[in-house]
């Protein structure tokens, strides 16, 4: 446990406003004449980013104190999950190579394989598989334990005696989703580029030496760079998402696991949303798709 | 009484030890390494708990036909609605791809055959695989896991009903009952998704030719392998969870910790399995009509 601070510091009210009723302001009036289900998705919203920005400011105030359980949670997570996102993007890199292939075989154009399906893969699917396969490992891991300290009434604990929670446990483990789901962009791109490779040398005979070649040439250090972006803004996405599902659990084993339930879903949706929004926009700003 | 008559008619401590064959052998490997006997058992205790499942399901329809039917409304309600928009916004996104790649090469009228090619064969099933995973498979686990930590499942055990059969089979067959509608549809969201950015958002392949190219592409045999594997993507993710809920322990953090494992094996199962399937049907014919 890092420096202990009183219950007061934890929940101090910031304005005077505050202070009077916490809820007591426009946005507040606003959203709570709102009907049933925007209303919830809008306090849902709200209160995600506010638990990202609390994460955001405990961090930048005690970077020291936060970096060391950062990077223990983050070496057990990667030793838990490296091998299911292997399998997971393998073989979902293996069937995208084999599809194309057939496709560029056919008509006679195998030539354009290889920059074609690298630079789909690092755009979208790469980034996609990861963060989804991310999401649903780390993620749900993340939820189940904040989840399972707030069933048991553990958060509370730590307020009584004066620790922050989100302090102790939040901000090392959404740090960790963060930091986790964008230095995995780099082993991932590097492992669909192998298989997607290998997929080539096997189903089309095409040489290491060609395959490589039309990759290098078509290829920009923009797309990597985006797609670390990517992967970025998909990381910020489960560590908030679940780490916000899990504060808020509630009701038992049930309440546990619906929370974990939920916490993949929305992220899932999330993903889904930025991940079409983000390829559109980037898409039309660069224009990454000329061949040389 | 004597001794050598207590010994005579005194139970033997294990009635089948000296009648089990010799090739069976030791249920442990001692050889083995911890962890791969604890994943030879996990595999078997699966095998076993779904093989059971599958086995009752003639029961269950029998016994609990409106438990079958009340499920498949949930899924009907709760699920599709989540699956069903996620697979369109694939479709955007693959639309938005296949334009990218395509219109430097100056064929955007073949965006449809590359839809056909790589979403209708693959992406569709595998993403599929995982939102059912995370949604039913993860809810499963959680609904099933609750009532395990209830202890209400040995409480239909006492009351002389089959748990198995009644939590379990039941969901399957209800999974059975709405995933060829789920899966038609699916296929119909992922093509309309394409659709709408390529012909009308931006412009680049002319109605009929987008049409004329995804139906060109794909026959019955297609539809008819892309349909078993679907519901093989569909139907492994639910057996999976549950397992898992069926086999909770440990209060909420096992509820917690065994939704995080079922989503985790889920996804790895769903990549396997498209490696698979893609490498029996596609990886020597590619079933398309393109040179031939």
């Amino acid at each position: 446990m890092g420096v202990i601070v009183t219950s007061e510091q934890v929940q101090r009210p910031r304005t005077a406003a505050q202070r009077r009723n916490p809820y007591g302001g426009t946005t507040s009036a606003v959203v709570a004449r709102m009907p049933g289900p925007t209303r919830n998705f809008l306090v849902e919203v709200g209160g995600m980013l506010a638990l990202l920005g609390r994460v955001l400011v405990v961090t930048a105030k005690h970077p020291a104190e936060i970096l060391r359980p950062t990077l223990d949670y983050s070496y057990v997570t990667l030793r838990r999950c490296w091998f299911p996102v292997t399998v997971a993007l393998g073989g979902f890199i293996v069937f995208l190579s084999v599809a194309a292939l057939v496709f560029f075989d056919q008509l006679g154009a195998v030539g354009i394989y290889p920059p074609v399906i690298m630079r789909v893969c690092i755009e979208s699917f790469t980034v996609w598989a990861v963060a989804l396969v991310l999401a649903g490992i780390v993620g749900a891991s993340l939820t189940s334990e904040l989840g399972a300290r707030r069933v048991r009434d553990e958060l509370d604990a730590l307020y009584v005696i004066g620790v922050d929670p989100v302090r102790e446990l939040v901000a090392p483990r959404v740090l960790t989703a963060i930091a986790l789901t964008t230095l995995m962009s780099f082993p991932a791109v590097a492992l669909s580029l192998l298989t997607t490779q290998l997929a080539g040398a096997y189903y089309a005979s095409e040489s290491s030496a060609e395959f490589y070649h039309y990759v290098f040439d078509n290829l920009a250090p923009m797309e990597m760079f985006l797609a670390a972006l990517n992967c970025l803004i998909a990381g910020v996405i489960i560590g908030t998402v679940c780490a916000y599902k899990g504060m808020n659990a509630g009701g038992g084993s049930e309440g546990l696991g619906k929370a974990v339930n939920q916490a993949v879903v929305v992220s899932f949706v999330a993903l889904w949303m930025t991940q079409t929004l983000y390829t559109g926009i980037t898409q039309g700003i660069f224009d990454l798709g000329r061949f040389r | 009484m004597s001794n050598e008559a207590t010994e005579a008619f005194a139970r033997p401590r294990r009635p089948h030890a000296d009648k089990r064959p010799a090739s069976i052998g030791p249920t442990e490997l001692d050889w083995a390494p911890g962890w791969a006997n604890r994943t030879i058992s996990g595999v078997g205790d699966f095998l076993d708990f779904a093989l059971r499942a599958v086995a009752l399901i003639p029961h269950a329809l029998r016994s609990y036909p409106s438990e079958v039917f009340r499920y498949a409304g949930v899924l009907i309600r709760g699920s599709s609605l989540v699956v069903l928009f996620m697979l369109f916004n694939l479709g955007l996104e693959a639309g938005l791809l296949a334009d990218t790649q395509f219109r430097p090469l100056g064929i955007t009228s073949l965006n449809g055959a590359a839809v056909s090619v790589a979403i209708f064969r693959g992406c569709v099933q595998v993403l599929l695989g995982w939102v059912i995973a995370a949604k039913i498979g993860c809810g499963l686990v959680t609904e099933i896991g609750a009532m395990r930590i209830n202890e209400e499942v040995d409480a239909l055990e006492v009351m002389g009903m089959n748990p198995i059969s009644y939590l379990v089979s039941t969901r399957i067959m209800a999974v059975v009952i709405v995933s060829p509608g789920l899966i038609i549809m699916g296929y119909w969201m992922s093509f309309w998704g394409p659709w709408l950015v390529d012909v009308p958002f931006l412009g680049s392949t002319s109605d009929g030719a987008f049409w004329n190219y995804l139906f060109a592409l794909q026959n019955l045999t297609d539809f008819i392998i892309v349909t078993i594997w679907a519901v093989s993507s569909i139907a492994l993710p639910t057996l999976i969870g549950a397992y898992f809920g069926y086999t909770a322990k440990g209060g909420p953090v096992g509820v917690g910790e065994n939704t995080a494992k079922s989503m985790l094996i889920s996804m790895a199962t769903v990549s396997v399995i498209a490696t698979i399937i893609i490498q029996l049907a596609y990886g020597v014919d590619a079933n398309s009509p393109i040179g031939n």
